[in-house]
């Protein structure tokens, strides 16, 4: 008897979700004709970082979301975690990154802009294994907020790793390294983003 | 008191009295230079001295020596030196370094601990060094049931020099030297089943980046416990902390700046111990932090500039509601209820970007069902509601709903089948408070079912097989990103297999078929689909008794492309394929119970291919093959010697061969190796 209870019970409960009537999400507006910049397939290692540039220029998140891997993590210079507190970069990962992102895109409604390595997006130390990658190098990204205010600018070295999954190359791992000049890292401007509480 | 146990305690008190006489034994003087300031977490210290102060007592205990903290104490020798040298390296950095500690018994149930640490760290292809000199003595006394005191003080130094443009040759200088005292009485009081009043009293200063820092800090805390009748326990708390800060930055002084932080904790449970059918806790944090900042983030410039360092003030107000309930109404059947309610603020008054107002609702009700001897089925339903406020000014604040269910079944078939099933759904919506001029309104709908079996089919083989479908839905409202709303699909079949025909060999083969789709619900010409088809086969030899032997071989297939609609029916269209082999060897011979030998190889090679049309037909029409691998070699040999005496050596030679590799990645050595001397 229990069993057949049981039984009923997920039946039930696969029958509705199947039927995708459990939740009822909203319902969408037609898109305009917005540029959402365009998807490069990352068959290449440096492809992430195309993506990763027009993701952030987007308003729409997807290109920079789908560069990321399910195992996304950034570690912050250590000058970041004494400013802003450990607890601000505690268990970052992709999910947290897509909410900076989000909120970044909030505060910034003006151009923004990445630079991965130089100009030619060449890094002072480039390694490619099979299915492994790792970058290092300079990074830039400035920020406008579109009210005229002056343009914020973030900037820093890193080491950049990536790995080829299934879906191609994604970035699995971000480390600021150093600070560039006077410039604040981005450690700085995600802890900023993330708060505290 | 033997005459060792006073030479212990003289050592300990020069090691402890050494950083306070003058400049301290790290040689970076203290406030002179524009260089700088405050602890990084001075401004962190917990309003409840109680529970730091048993994390601290703790730590300070499991770092004592095994045959202290093992031993029956009265037996142990009471002055115990241990020297140790220690080196690693990798691809990424070279360190080395020494350390000596001291634990000594004086007597009266005091155990006493000093440790004095060196520690310089390279970085391989940067310029760059770390050095960090640390030393720490604490004293601990506990009597169980009366009371505790612990006594820490030390300096930790930490020095990061770049030789590069970036820091123009500046250096990251955190220099600490640090009292803390912490002493509680635990025997119950007032009528009490328990309780605790704790003091804690802390001092430090020292060079903090940008900043010197002078910071004294002390509290109070208690804990209070009444069981009435072994079912009922009510638990009453709380704490206060004060600080005071001076930084100097070059000639500016901030002076004086007053820090504090109230904590109140309430709680009652009613049940068994192990199960309580009802607990609520309710738990107030309050709080002003104040401290010496730069105005945006890297504090270079504040060396050359002292005049924009701010006066930082930060308000923080926490308040946090929980209630649980746990009911058993019969064997089979098990309710659990939890419910969350937090407050919190924290308003910065100069970078006003940190401020940020959250209110947050939980509640979950899960229900474990046995509906027979082998077989359970779990239900969960929760949701949420948080709201992240940053300010009247700030375009960002938002609602967030969450909805999720979520049912779990596990059936044990027989004594060698069993198989589980889960299933759930999430539903996430954010709403925007200002969504005119910040459109980003979006819900989130996933679904995902698994299912597994698992099988011994023979005494000597096992099978397993998981299957996985995934759907993700991105809805994004607004028309002006709405062209972004797309479904990710996922499906995933993965069956196993284990053989162990004889004793002396393990074999497994693994296989993997993943489909990944994304279909864009506007943007029909981005769709696209991968498919990917692993097998991995493992083999573990046991050749002879010291000779162990294991194979591993990856292959991976991968293609993808687009899956358009065409002439009303969807079409793939391959653009790219991908083949990967992966071979792993590795032999560990065991020359002796000390001594081992290590030798590894891989090869790994990958073919990408570009697909296209030439006169009708699909034909390739780019194609690049990388190929990589490496040796490594390594030796692993513990030895004793003169008695006290302890080598460990792990040493690994590694050479790497690949089309895009580094100087330092193509050679190098690990390392992880030490030498220790108990006297």
């Amino acid at each position: 008897m229990r069993a057949k209870m049981a039984l009923i019970i997920v039946l039930l409960t696969l029958l509705t979700a199947a039927g995708g009537c459990v939740f009822e999400p909203r319902k969408a507006e037609l898109p305009d004709t917005g540029d959402d910049g365009t998807w490069i397939t990352p068959n290449l290692p440096k492809d992430v970082f195309v993506n990763l540039i027009t993701g952030l220029a987007a308003d729409a998140n997807s290109n920079y979301e789908r560069s990321l891997d399910q195992n996304f993590t950034f570690i912050p210079l250590t000058e970041d975690v004494s400013a802003l507190g450990s607890e601000v970069f505690e268990g970052w990962n992709k999910e947290i990154e897509m909410e900076m992102l989000t909120r970044l895109k909030g505060i910034f409604l003006g151009e923004r802009t990445f630079q991965f390595g130089d100009e030619n997006m060449v890094f002072e130390r480039e390694d490619i294994d099979v299915g492994y990658a790792e970058f290092e190098g300079e990074y830039v990204i400035t920020l406008e907020t579109g009210d005229g205010s002056p343009v914020e600018t973030y900037a820093g070295r890193a080491i950049f790793y990536l790995e080829k999954q299934t879906q191609g190359w994604m970035l699995t791992r971000w480390e600021d390294i150093d600070v560039s000049g006077s410039f604040p890292s981005s450690g700085y401007l995600r802890g900023t983003l993330r708060g505290s509480n | 008191m033997s005459d060792r146990s006073i030479i212990g305690a003289l050592a300990c008190a020069i090691l402890v009295l050494l950083p306070w006489g003058g400049s301290g034994w790290c040689g970076e003087s203290g406030p002179d230079a524009a260089a700088v300031p405050v602890p990084a977490d001075s401004a962190a210290a917990g309003p409840d001295s109680t529970r730091a102060a048993g994390a601290d007592s703790a730590a300070a205990i499991e770092a004592l020596p095994s045959r202290i903290s093992e031993a029956d104490s009265a037996s142990v020798d009471p002055f115990i030196p241990v020297w140790r040298s220690f080196m690693s390296a990798d691809d990424k950095d070279v360190a080395l370094g020494s350390e000596m500690s001291i634990v000594n018994l004086p007597g009266s149930d005091w155990i006493m601990n000093s440790v004095l640490r060196v520690e310089k760290k390279s970085y391989r292809g940067r310029d760059m060094e770390d050095i960090n000199e640390q030393l720490t003595s604490n004293a601990v006394k506990i009597r169980p049931g009366l009371y505790r005191v612990m006594v820490i003080m030390g300096e930790n130094y930490t020095k990061k020099k770049t030789l590069g443009l970036a820091r123009y040759g500046k250096d990251l200088i955190y220099d600490t030297k640090s009292a803390m005292i912490d002493a509680a009485y635990t025997k119950p009081l007032l009528g009490a089943s328990s309780s605790q009043l704790a003091f804690r009293g802390d001092a430090r200063g020292g060079t903090q980046d940008f900043k010197y820092d002078k910071t004294l800090a002390g509290g109070v805390s208690s804990l209070f416990t009444y069981d009435f009748g072994g079912l009922l326990r009510v638990k009453a708390g709380g704490g206060i902390l004060h600080k005071h800060e001076t930084s100097e930055i070059g000639s500016i002084v901030f002076g004086g700046m007053p820090s504090r932080a109230d904590t109140v904790r309430v709680g009652a449970e009613y049940g068994e111990e192990d199960e309580k059918l009802m607990s609520v806790s309710y738990e107030r944090i309050t709080g002003i932090d104040r401290k010496a900042s730069p105005p945006r983030g890297n504090s270079l410039e504040i060396l050359d500039n002292p005049e924009l360092v701010k006066e930082e003030e930060a308000r923080l107000n926490v308040e946090k509601l929980e209630i649980g309930s746990h009911v058993q109404p019969f064997r089979f059947l098990v309710v659990d209820i939890d419910f969350l309610h937090r407050l919190s603020s924290q308003k910065h008054k100069v970078d006003k970007r940190l401020s940020k107002e959250t209110e947050e609702s939980a509640l979950r009700a899960s229900t474990n069902y046995s509906f027979s001897k082998s077989g359970v089925i779990n239900v969960a339903v929760s949701t949420k509601e948080r709201t992240d406020d940053y300010g009247p000014l700030s375009l960002s604040s938002f609602t967030e709903k969450e909805k999720k269910v979520t049912m779990r079944l596990k059936q044990d078939v027989t004594d060698s089948l069993s198989v589980a099933m889960s299933g759930s759904a999430w539903l996430k919506q954010r709403f925007f408070k200002k969504r005119d001029a910040n459109p980003r309104d979006a819900d989130y709908l996933y679904y995902k079912i698994e299912g597994s079996m698992n099988a011994s089919l023979h005494p000597r083989m096992k099978a397993n097989i998981v299957g996985v479908i995934t759907r993700n839905e991105t809805i994004n409202i607004d028309r002006t990103l709405s062209g972004d709303n797309r479904n990710d699909f996922q499906y995933r079949l993965a069956p196993k297999i284990q053989l162990n025909p004889t004793s002396w060999l393990d074999l497994s083969q693994e296989y993997s078929i993943k489909i990944e789709y994304t279909d864009f619900v506007y943007k029909e010409n981005e769709n696209y689909l991968n498919r990917t088809t692993t097998m991995i086969t493992n083999a573990f030899i046991k050749v002879l008794q010291p000779l162990l032997f294991s194979f591993k071989h990856i292959y991976l297939m991968r293609d993808s492309g687009s899956y358009l609609l065409r002439d009303g029916m969807r079409r793939y269209n391959r653009e790219g394929e991908n083949f990967e082999y992966g071979l792993f060897l590795k032999a560990h011979y065991r020359y002796s119970a000390d001594l081992d030998l290590i030798a590894e190889a891989d090869f790994k090679t990958q073919e990408n291919n570009r697909l296209g049309f030439r006169e009708g037909e699909k034909i390739v029409t780019s194609s690049t093959v990388y190929d990589s691998g490496g040796l490594k070699i390594g030796i692993n040999r513990k030895h004793t010697f003169w008695k006290n005496g302890k080598i460990d050596l792990d040493i690994n030679y590694v050479k790497r061969f690949g089309p895009y590799l580094s100087a330092e990645r193509r050679e190098y050595w690990i390392v992880n190796s030490s030498i220790a001397y108990t006297f």
